[in-house]
């Protein structure tokens, strides 16, 4: 494939455009989408071995395709679905109106917070995480759900599978309840996550703060509260001892949900300034130059070692460590 | 249907297709003259593609990386006539990978507005078949039927439209990246400001 890659530039003026690939790649998949006959099965195959560019375009268009499936978000849009049979091809204005395009994307917007306000989920590979009007914070791990019910006197929050994040702004006069299956956590200020495993069991590990746990039963059953730096597995039977973690276990326990700062062409100062917000150990910049370049990467907020460390390697620069300080300095280490 | 797997094809557009415009702004500073940026997408996807459908990729950033940065290299120590320099700074860029760590957070609201935006976008007609394809989950033959239209038709609507939709999604990403090129040809020379 290099090879072909390597020739292929050479031979500019004769290949295929990329563009000219995209479009027969659309062509492919609107015919897949209908089925293909065996005869257009053999002349997909033979189209794709003919370079090998044409089985990424046909991968890029076919997933852009399965993409496209999250348009249900927007089932109710009339904007989206004016046009009636009637009017199909008599329609004057081939593109909408920017207007148009302006009260569907509020809509659309309008939609999606609505949405997020009762129940955000994620997808698979997805982490995202959910503010919330009282400054508290939710953080959804990969393929979970949760429905927010705020009321006056309580916040609820049922999780209905996966494991969350939340954190939780004070407000004593409204506790915070974590609704999982007939397991009730609840939270004043703190954070915890709670993880609701497929067969019903849920698993508490507080990071900050105190919580209760009980369940919701006929017979009434004492809260069992849990401190930071524990973690306890609810079943039906019972509710386990909880168990101490070390903090390594604890920051795995929340490893998932920290927060990554993507530079994608940003310049280092900016870089450093951002990340200094999370931490106390900071990145300084000791020379104008080199704060003025631009740095690549996805960097852990909270680890400004290694944000240092891949910067001085990125950009030709040491760091000096100087207490709580990670100096970036031009040039080569003077120690070596 | 071995060729398109649609659990691959949602594996890519959960995990690779986010990341294009990334991948795309990269590519375009490390990219040597001779290689284009639309070809090594291209051939990029074509790797994924191949490989088996229940292969588990633990961090698709790095792994997307790693295949383009591969294919340059590649390119690199084939060609004679790449010059010292730009091997040098191709090798700085790559070094940035160092700091590439698998969390991957999402706006869930800028990928919804970005398609919406898309979808709004198209022609009529294009718009009306595609809606019905997608909203309602209408099979092609169901919509020729519905809008007394050739299947044929149809399939050519939806080609058309899909192929605005993938068009609009880079022209998007190439109009946001252009900040970020200039900013880096200023840091390479002196500074202008």
């Amino acid at each position: 494939m290099c090879d072909s890659l390597l020739s292929r530039a050479r031979a500019s003026a004769v290949r295929e455009t990329a563009h000219a690939i995209d479009v027969a790649a659309s062509a492919w998949v609107a015919r897949v989408d209908r089925g293909l006959t065996e005869a257009e099965q053999a002349v997909l195959e033979k189209w794709l071995a003919g370079d090998s560019r044409r089985a990424g375009a046909l991968m890029r268009a076919q997933a852009t395709w399965v993409h496209t499936d999250r348009a249900q978000a927007f089932r109710g849009s009339h904007e989206l679905r004016e046009s009636p049979r009637a009017r199909f091809w008599r329609r004057a204005m081939p593109w909408a109106s920017a207007a148009t395009v302006l009260l569907g994307l509020a809509t659309a917007f309008w939609d999606w917070q609505g949405q997020a306000r009762t129940n955000p989920a994620t997808a698979m590979g997805e982490i995202r995480q959910v503010p919330l009007a009282d400054g508290s914070r939710l953080t959804l791990d990969e393929q979970s759900r949760v429905s927010v019910q705020y009321e006056t006197a309580t916040r609820r929050v049922r999780l209905e599978f996966g494991e969350v994040l939340f954190e939780v702004a004070k407000d004593p006069k409204r506790p915070f309840v974590v609704q999982a299956g007939n397991i009730r956590v609840r939270a004043v200020g703190t954070a915890f996550v709670v993880r609701r495993h497929a067969d019903g069991d849920v698993e508490v590990t507080v990071s900050e703060g105190t919580v209760d746990i009980w369940r919701e039963t006929t017979i009434p059953e004492p809260a069992v509260r849990l401190a930071a730096g524990n973690r306890t597995l609810v079943t039906t039977k019972a509710i386990t001892v909880p168990v101490k973690l070390t903090d390594a276990q604890l920051a795995r326990a929340v490893a998932w949900s920290v927060k990554v700062i993507d530079l994608d062409g940003r310049t280092l100062g900016d870089a450093a300034a951002e990340l200094n917000h999370y931490n106390s150990r900071t990145v300084v910049i000791a020379d104008q130059r080199l704060a003025a370049q631009t740095v690549v990467g996805r960097f852990q907020a909270t680890d400004p070692m290694a944000f240092a460390a891949a910067a001085a390697a990125m950009l030709d620069a040491h760091v000096r460590i100087e207490g709580d300080r990670f100096i970036l300095e031009p040039g080569p280490s003077p120690q070596k | 249907m071995p060729i398109v797997s649609t659990e691959r094809a949602r594996w890519l557009a959960a995990n690779i297709l986010p990341l294009e415009p990334q991948l795309r702004s990269w590519l375009r500073r490390v990219t040597p003259p001779g290689l284009e940026v639309d070809d090594l997408i291209q051939e990029s996807y074509a790797k994924l593609a191949s490989l088996p459908a229940d292969s588990r990729i633990a961090h698709p950033k790095a792994y997307l990386f790693q295949i383009a940065k591969r294919l340059i290299s590649a390119y690199i120590r084939h060609s004679t006539v790449i010059s010292i320099e730009t091997m040098a700074e191709t090798a700085q860029l790559f070094v940035s990978e160092v700091a590439f760590t698998p969390e991957r957070i999402l706006s869930g609201r800028q990928e919804l507005e970005r398609l919406y935006d898309a979808i709004a976008r198209l022609p009529g007609p294009c718009r009306t078949v595609f809606v019905m394809r997608k909203f309602d989950d209408m099979p092609q033959k169901a919509i020729a039927a519905e809008l007394r239209i050739s299947e044929n038709t149809v399939e050519k609507l939806i080609s058309r439209g899909l192929r605005m939709i993938v068009e609009y999604l880079q022209l998007r990403e190439q109009h946001g990246e252009s900040d970020v090129r200039l900013a880096s040809v200023e840091s390479k020379g002196q500074r202008g400001a």
